[in-house]
């Protein structure tokens, strides 16, 4: 009854004489009182005081540590030293002895680094020591434990610390670390478990964990994440944490020894109630000989099973090492027990059909995925052939990821299948490992299936988890319900196949623009764009109302950058191209943005209102449209609005006022006049005229030969245009009127008041000359008479009093010519030099340095530069002669020196010298007349009213560039 | 892992009433639908919080054949709540229930708080034991009443937190002496000094503390 509830497997294959009888002929007769595994070797003592140390190849090393016998040994796990606690003579203490195994002596044999004589004479039970080798705990007969602390391999005298006296005789220790560098010791009696924290130096707190206690060897500890001490009773196996009782199995049966190894537990018992061989059953557990036939069971904790159990006699002792166990009997005779490698284990749980078992064995064993994936399938696959088909599936989808799909999709392609198909399916969606053609299936399985409710779950509940091709999804959708379909585009923004299927599949126009409206404004913009077709076709009104909404938007939003994604009212224009008045419309409603506009929708929009107004037969709407076209025009800057591209869809389209406005607005009148003359609308070209002509002359000179050429032009007009033309010398008369004889339709009533004018002006003007001839005939006749009387009569100097001082002249005086007397010593004070008047002086100077000037100029070269790059050489001929610049510079040059040779007149008391001499040719002022610069010979006189003016002159070089009707660009 | 306080429950009550799975469903959140007969004692542990304390819980799941009831009325000691199961679908577990209460009441402290519950409350269909027997049963012994269900994971939590929190005001009501721990009662490492609110909750000795 003991085991009625492990399941039992056979995990284990036994080796009998695993040793070839080594040992037992070692040992011979002697009696093994202790055993210890670890580092490689496998210790046996017995009680003569040997130690045998066998290595792996069953090579014995013998030697002897006790004069007497070997009570106890510890073999550490993973180093070199053993610890035995023998008597070298009776009746006195036991000694403690630590070996290093590495090191040997002549004999090969272990060195002894420590021995210690016991503290107590009773007989010591227990021995355990920690790996570190810094703890070492000896439990005694009387429930006395001895712990060492410090390095054990060093033979120091330190006294070992005697813990709390439990009363019993110390059946089991352990130290356990749980915690890094907290130590515990676990202690067992044969009515008690207990704790001590062995980490302080000094004290060391127990914690009694448990009322119940355990033989000799029926203690093991775990070690691992969940460190146990486990105890072994007769009902069960108890488990003990540090700081409480944890799980316990039931396991029946009278246990001797308690073993631990890899993760199994293994148990060493009587068979109490089978064993009827047993010949004694001893209640006292001291001495092993009572033992004769016990069984050997393994169980695997974890799994919860057997996994071997056989019947050995006399056990002695269960030893791990070398990757298996040892089994000593107490005749010295060594079996193995070799663990089955994975795969037959699971081979064994195979043919049993044991898979989730063979699942949870591989998973503990770090068995790695795609063995275990195998495992799934096979599991699968025997679940399937058993018809279990809901749990074949549920194993086949722990293999999703590793496993093809289709080696399963295979299977359960059958119609009746097709629950478990979908099961599967979904999970495969769900670990996202699914493709095209699974979604596919999944959904037609679906709709196989008739489960609607279900497809939609799958659609809507879809979150993160499930991956799966949506557009797929979408389309199979589509063809059994495209209300799933909508659903599944709707949840996974797919908007441009939403839409699809709202207008291909149901035609819902409205609800698909209501859909897109809904959209951010890059997605809406991308839709519209792509179905705008369908939706102008279907629904043209509710397009233009929401094309209208959209556009807004981009507008309103702020900043228009010409990007694809924002809603540009150009975009959708093509679509409206047929139906000029909705897409008038469709603008207008931008009107408040007019300023953002670009050119070319400017353009569009005007065109389409023009299309509009030629088409429209209401007077009162075209008027409208004529000033909206106009407030448009006006509103806009240049930069916006291409002028000439309004200009010749106006034109193409008769628009007058945008034309006339355009002409306006670029001042090119002529052109405008042109339009006019063109329309015959002569009153207009008029009215331009009198509006421009004071900036632009030309524009009357234009009307008029235009009138000059048509016969239409009405004559009556003619007078104005003669009379500006007259006012502003904008033609020469005899231009004028030659035209005027050219033209046929021209009566002299109109153009008699020009005429009169025109020769009253003329006469005027001759008479004016003809005063100017006669004066300056007078002028040049005093002069001549002045030269003569300079030349031919003699001078009275009358002045009296001197030009300088000022006060009466006395003699000696100097007299000049230019009338102007002065003492002698007066001249002498301000003259610079003998012969010059001191008053007349700076003038004469004046004169003689513009004279000088005019004559440094000459240059032949520069003359025929100047001729060269003229028009009017002519005037510059004359220019040069008024300058004197032809005259011989040497007769210039004795001209100036005759004049300053005239000497002034000495007076003095005695010696008065009339002088008569040459005077100079010109007289000053004479000579400043005809010097002055600038001054054309030709010109009659001064103050002439008959100025050369600048504007009449087309080569002026202040000359506007825009007047010029043959600038092609503004 | 730090708890302001550990408390120990034990799960009884008959064999196949779905003791394990129960457990199973609130340490690990699964369901087993096949599961090994417990042998023993088993042991599983999950921190909760009441009222914002972090708690551990640490519960043995008990064998429920009559075989091993020694062994069991063992853990009952020292277990300061107890989950009392019975199954639903049927009577006979449902009949055992006295037993199993005196059983508890006399191993363990009196303090211990026993919740009844129905489990396996998915199986309408098979059902034997209505839910008012079991109101009026728990009514009857002063015990706190649920129906669960280990497969779906219905109430599975809150019968081990309500039990939580019970213990947890009995606590705060002086009724158990944290300081023994045979009451199933631990204080968290960190919280065993200075924590004034607790009444005694003072000179832990520090070896203890720390395990």
């Amino acid at each position: 009854m003991s085991f009625l509830e492990w399941r039992r497997f056979n995990f284990f294959d036994i080796n009998h004489n695993a040793d070839s009888k080594k040992i037992s002929q070692i040992i011979g007769n002697s009696k093994i009182t202790s055993t210890s595994s670890g580092n490689g070797y496998l210790v046996i003592c017995d009680d003569d005081g040997l130690v045998h140390l066998i290595t792996r190849t069953f090579q014995v090393t013998t030697f002897r540590a006790y004069q007497s016998a070997v009570l106890l040994a510890t073999q550490l796990q993973y180093s070199n030293f053993l610890v035995t606690i023998g008597i070298d003579e009776p009746d006195s203490n036991a000694i403690l002895k630590v070996w290093d195994l590495e090191r040997r002596d002549r004999q090969s044999n272990p060195i002894c680094v420590r021995s210690t004589k016991l503290s107590k004479s009773e007989k010591p039970t227990t021995l355990c020591a920690t790996d570190n080798r810094l703890l070492m705990a000896v439990g005694f007969v009387d429930g006395c434990i001895a712990l060492y602390k410090g390095d054990l391999s060093r033979d120091r005298n330190s006294k070992p610390k005697m813990l709390k006296e439990l009363g019993q005789e110390i059946t089991g220790m352990a130290f356990s670390s749980v915690i890094k560098n907290q130590w515990y010791l676990f202690v067992s009696t044969a009515s008690s478990v207990q704790q001590f924290n062995v980490t302080s130096k000094d004290s060391c707190p127990m914690t009694i964990l448990d009322a119940v206690g355990c033989d000799f060897k029926c203690s093991v500890l775990v070690n691992g994440p969940d460190s146990h001490f486990m105890i072994a009773k007769e009902d069960a196996i108890y488990c003990y944490t540090v700081d409480s009782r944890g799980p316990c199995y039931v396991v029946g049966g009278k246990k001797i020894i308690l073993q631990w190894f890899r993760s199994y537990l293994i148990i060493v018992s009587k068979e109490v109630e089978k064993s009827s061989n047993t010949v004694t059953v001893s209640t006292t557990t001291k001495n092993f000989d009572e033992i004769e036939s016990v069984s050997i069971t393994i169980l695997d904790i974890q799994n919860k099973f057997i996994v071997f159990t056989v019947t050995i006699r006399e056990i002695l002792s269960v030893l791990p090492e070398w990757g298996s166990l040892y089994i000593l009997t107490t005749g010295g005779n060594l079996s193995q027990l070799i663990e089955k490698d994975l795969q037959s284990k699971l081979t064994v749980l195979f043919k049993k059909n044991l898979y989730d078992v063979a699942v949870r064995m591989a998973k503990c064993q770090q068995y790695d995925s795609q063995a275990l994936i195998d495992i799934f399938r096979q599991y699968g696959d025997h679940l399937y052939t058993k018809g279990d088909h809901s749990g074949a599936v549920e194993q086949y989808i722990k293999t999703i990821g590793k496993l093809e799909p289709s080696y399963v999709i295979k299977k359960f392609l059958d119609s009746q299948y097709i629950e478990s198909l979908t099961t599967y399916l979904h999970a495969l969606h769900k670990s996202g490992n699914a493709t095209k053609d699974h979604t596919t299936l999944l959904f037609n399985c679906y709709s196989k299936l008739n489960s609607v409710d279900k497809l939609q779950e799958f659609i809507i509940t879809k979150d993160e988890n499930i991956d799966f091709d949506v557009d797929v999804a979408i389309q199979v959708c589509r063809q059994s319900s495209p209300e799933n379909a909508l659903k599944l585009a709707e949840k996974h923004d797919r908007h441009s196949l939403y839409i699809k299927i709202l207008l291909e599949d149901r035609y819902e126009y409205t609800a698909a623009l209501e859909y897109i409206e809904k959209l951010s404004t890059e997605q809406s913009v991308q839709t519209v764009k792509q179905y705008s077709n369908v939706f102008m076709e279907n629904v043209p009104k509710e397009t233009v109302t929401f094309l209208k909404k959209l556009c807004s938007t981009s507008y309103t939003s702020g900043n228009v950058d010409l990007s694809d994604s924002s809603a540009q009212p150009e975009d959708f224009i093509y679509l409206l191209l047929d139906d000029s008045e909705c897409l008038v419309d469709f603008l207008e409603h931008f009107e408040n943005y007019l300023d953002k506009w670009s050119t070319s929708l400017l353009n569009i929009y005007i065109e389409h209102c023009l299309i509009v107004w030629k088409n429209e037969s209401n007077q009162e709407k075209r008027t409208t449209i004529e000033n909206k076209i106009i407030n448009i025009l006006q509103s806009h800057d240049i930069k916006t609005c291409d002028y000439y591209q309004v200009l010749i869809l106006a034109m193409s389209f008769d628009f007058k006022p945008a034309i006339v406005y355009i002409f306006e607005h670029n001042k090119q009148y002529t052109k405008l006049i042109h339009y006019y003359l063109s329309l015959s609308d002569y009153s207009a070209a008029i009215d331009c005229c009198r509006k421009y002509g004071p900036t632009e002359p030309m524009l009357w000179i234009l009307v008029f030969n235009t009138a000059m050429g048509d016969e239409m032009f009405p004559s009556s007009m003619l007078e104005e245009i003669l009379n500006e033309i007259e006012k502003k010398s904008l033609l020469s008369a005899h231009f004028t009127i030659t035209s005027l004889i050219k033209s046929k339709n021209v009566k002299i009533g109109h153009i008699r008041a020009y005429l009169t004018s025109l020769f009253g002006a003329e006469k005027k003007t001759f008479e004016k000359e003809k005063e100017m001839v006669n004066k300056y005939q007078k002028d040049s006749e005093n002069i001549k008479n002045t030269i003569q009387k300079l030349k031919n009569c003699a001078i009275v100097f009358q002045g009296l009093r001197c030009s300088a001082c000022n006060n009466q002249l006395e003699l000696p005086s100097v007299h000049f010519m230019c009338q102007h007397s002065y003492h002698q010593h007066c001249f002498q004070a301000f003259s610079e030099s003998d012969n010059d008047c001191p008053a007349c002086t700076p003038n004469n100077k004046k004169i003689m340095d513009v004279i000088r000037t005019q004559g440094q100029i000459k240059d032949d070269e520069a003359l025929h530069n100047q001729l060269k790059q003229t028009t009017d050489s002519f005037s510059l001929i004359s220019e040069y002669f008024g300058r004197c610049l032809f005259d011989d510079p040497s007769t210039f040059e004795n001209q100036l020196a005759k004049f300053k040779l005239s000497s002034p007149v000495l007076l003095s008391p005695k010696l008065v010298v009339p002088a008569v001499q040459t005077p100079p040719k010109l007289s000053p002022i004479l000579a400043v007349r005809t010097i002055k610069p600038s001054t054309n010979p030709f010109d009659e006189d001064d103050d002439d009213q008959m100025r050369y003016d600048d504007n009449k002159n087309p080569f002026k070089t202040d000359y506007d560039e825009t007047k010029n009707p043959f600038a092609d660009d503004m | 892992m730090s708890y302001a306080y550990l408390f120990k429950y034990i799960i009884i009550g008959d064999t196949g009433v779905g003791k394990s799975c129960l457990l199973l469903q609130f340490t690990d959140k699964r369901f087993q639908p096949v599961h090994d007969l417990t042998i023993g004692v088993e042991f599983g542990a999950r921190l909760v919080a009441i009222e914002t304390k972090p708690i551990k819980l640490q519960i043995w799941d008990t064998a429920g054949q009559e075989a091993f009831r020694s062994i069991t009325r063992s853990y009952y000691r020292g277990a300061a709540g107890a989950l009392l199961v019975y199954d639903i679908t049927r009577r006979d577990t449902f009949n055992h229930l006295t037993t199993w209460l005196e059983d508890a009441r006399q191993h363990s402290n009196s303090n211990m708080v026993i919740m009844l519950i129905g489990n396996k409350s998915d199986l309408e269909a098979k059902r034997e034991v209505k839910k008012e027997e079991g109101e009026a049963f728990a009514r009857e012994h002063g015990l706190v009443f649920m129906e669960t269900s280990a497969k779906t994971s219905d109430n599975v939590e809150e019968a081990f937190i309500n039990t939580a929190k019970e213990i947890y005001e009995k606590i705060q009501e002086g009724v158990f002496d944290i300081n023994n721990e045979a009451n199933g009662i631990k204080i968290g490492p960190q919280h065993s000094t200075g924590n004034s609110s607790i009444p005694g909750g003072n000179n832990r000795a520090s070896g203890n503390g720390c395990c």
